[in-house]
This record gives C-alpha cells, structure tokens and sequence, in this order.
C-alpha cells in the first residue's frame, strides 16, 4: 500500500497527543520540556509532510521547519537557564512544589 | 515498498519511543528515548525527500538540544532517586481526555478534503538545497531575519538568568518556617536542659 499524507498526518497527531499527556502527567519541570519538543517534532514533520504531498515543487514547509527549530532552540536554552535558576533558589524542580507567587 | 517500510518501521519505533520518554521514571534515560525519537523523525524527513532537514534535526536535535537537556539533568536531578513521585494524580484523567482529541483529530481530517491519499506526486525541485536557500534569502528575508534577532536575545537572556550571582535566596516559605520552628524547638530543649 502506498504511503500518503494520511499516513504521516496520523504518525505526527499521535507524537503530539503523546507530548500533551507527558505535558499534563509528569511533576518534573525538564520532562514538561522535553514533552514540548516532541510537540514540536511532530507538528515539524506535518509541515514538511503538507510541503511533500501538497506542493512538491516548493520548499516552503522546509522553510518553516527549519524556523520553528531555531525557536525551539531558543525556547530550551531560556528554558533550561529558568530550571537552573529555579533549582539554585528552590533545590526543588516539582512543579507542584513551585507555587510561590501563589501564596 | 521500500519507503512504506521504512515509514512503517520508523514510524512505530517513533511511537513506541515517545511513549518511552514520557512515561519512563529515570529522567536520564527519558532523555535518552528522545534523542532516539528525533533520530526516527530524521530518518522520516529522508522518506519525505526532506534530506537537508534530517540533517538539520540530527545536528540541531540531537547534537544541541540533547545535550543542553542532559546537562541540566546532570546538574539539577539526583537521577537515582526513585522515591519521590513521578506522576502527578491527573494521569488518567488526562489520558483520557487526549485520546478524545486524538480521535476527534483524526476523524476530522481523514474527513477532509486533500483529494484523497495524495502520493508521489509534483515534481521535486530539481536543487533542493539551493532552492532552500534562495527562498531563506528572498521570500523569507524578514523571518530570517527576525529569527537571528529572536536567537540573539534568547542567548543573551539565558546568560543572565542563568549566571551565577548572589541573590537573595527565595526558599518556600513553608520549607523556612518548619526550619526555622525546628531551630526554635532546639533551642527550646537545650534552655530546658540547662535549667
């Protein structure tokens, strides 16, 4: 059977449903990012699909990915820096335990 | 075939190692499964003719973002401590909750018109890497250049949030207060003592 843009439509909802339950389920801050970046992995690889299937004679759904992997890039080096900035003044990385400006 | 093959492979080693990384409980080896997971997204960007991505994700992925992941796991978690909780009491609930939206995702665009299962077809462009560049460098020019911008601020941000100086120490007040009720129920006993 042919592979189509179904395929790959349906490969890339799962990885992100995967990534919203790591998102929601786990208490550690580092797990929530790397959840986020399986989020962004599949939402890059429905891009790069529609490119394929869609206008294969254009490369704008590469451009595109090739965009949200400098934010994602982005995104974990300012990510990271809060966790060790969290971690230097709270030796705690649960997110339940960071409830400060709530109190 | 080959590539419904390849597709099918990848495609479940993806899953299966994506559902590896969130559920496991060691972290490390979470990070671990991810760096793995890219590995088969890459692999299924060289099935969609996607050559100059795959290397982009290998390097970017798993040779950046891995790493700066596993060093701040290195520097923050005591990875062998398998007593404290991993999950928090929403496990079910919100599995539950996004296996509706999966399956209402799925129904919603399998539903949808993209002429049918679209395969194979268009022509590629015959110079992908230029073609990649060219548009990077025309058409895209402005998000480029705003993305430079954003990735220069993002590195300088992260230097100053992440330098070492000495703040005053912001430590849970419930953490404080049973310290310092413990101090006091020290000195207590030792006045008592000494009466």
């Amino acid at each position: 059977m042919e592979i189509g843009i179904y395929h790959y439509l349906v490969l890339s909802f799962i990885l992100f449903a995967i990534g919203m339950v790591g998102v929601m389920v786990r208490r550690s801050v580092i797990l929530m990012l790397i959840s986020i970046e399986i989020l962004f992995n599949s939402i890059n690889l429905t891009a790069v699909a529609f490119n394929r299937f869609l206008y294969p004679e254009q490369v704008t759904g590469q451009v595109f990915v090739i965009f949200i992997m400098t934010v994602a890039a982005a995104e974990a080096a300012v990510g990271l820096a809060i966790v060790m900035s969290v971690y230097k003044n709270f030796k705690n990385l649960e997110i339940g335990g960071l409830n400060t400006l709530k109190n | 075939m080959g590539h419904a093959v390849a597709f099918y492979v990848f495609g479940i080693l993806a899953v299966a190692l994506a559902l590896a990384t969130i559920l496991h409980k060691n972290i490390f080896k979470s990070a671990t499964f991810m760096a793995g997971m890219l590995f088969c997204l890459a692999a299924l960007f060289i099935t969609l003719d996607a050559e100059f991505l795959a290397v982009v994700q290998v390097l970017v992925y798993i040779g950046a973002i891995t790493m700066l992941i596993v060093f701040a796991i290195m520097l923050t978690t005591r990875i062998n401590d398998e007593t404290r909780q991993k999950f928090n009491s929403q496990l079910w609930i919100s599995s539950l909750a996004t296996l509706g939206f999966l399956s209402l995702i799925i129904s919603v665009v399998l539903r949808g018109g993209w002429g049918g299962v679209v395969t194979e077809s268009g022509s590629l462009p015959p110079d992908m890497l230029g073609a990649i560049g060219t548009a990077l460098l025309s058409d895209f020019i402005l998000a480029f250049d705003v993305v430079s911008i954003l990735l220069l601020v993002a590195l300088i941000g992260a230097l100053h949030i992440a330098k070492q100086d000495d703040r005053k120490l912001y430590v849970q007040e419930s953490f404080v207060d049973d310290e310092s009720s413990a101090v006091k129920n020290h000195v207590k006993e030792t006045e008592e003592m000494h009466v």
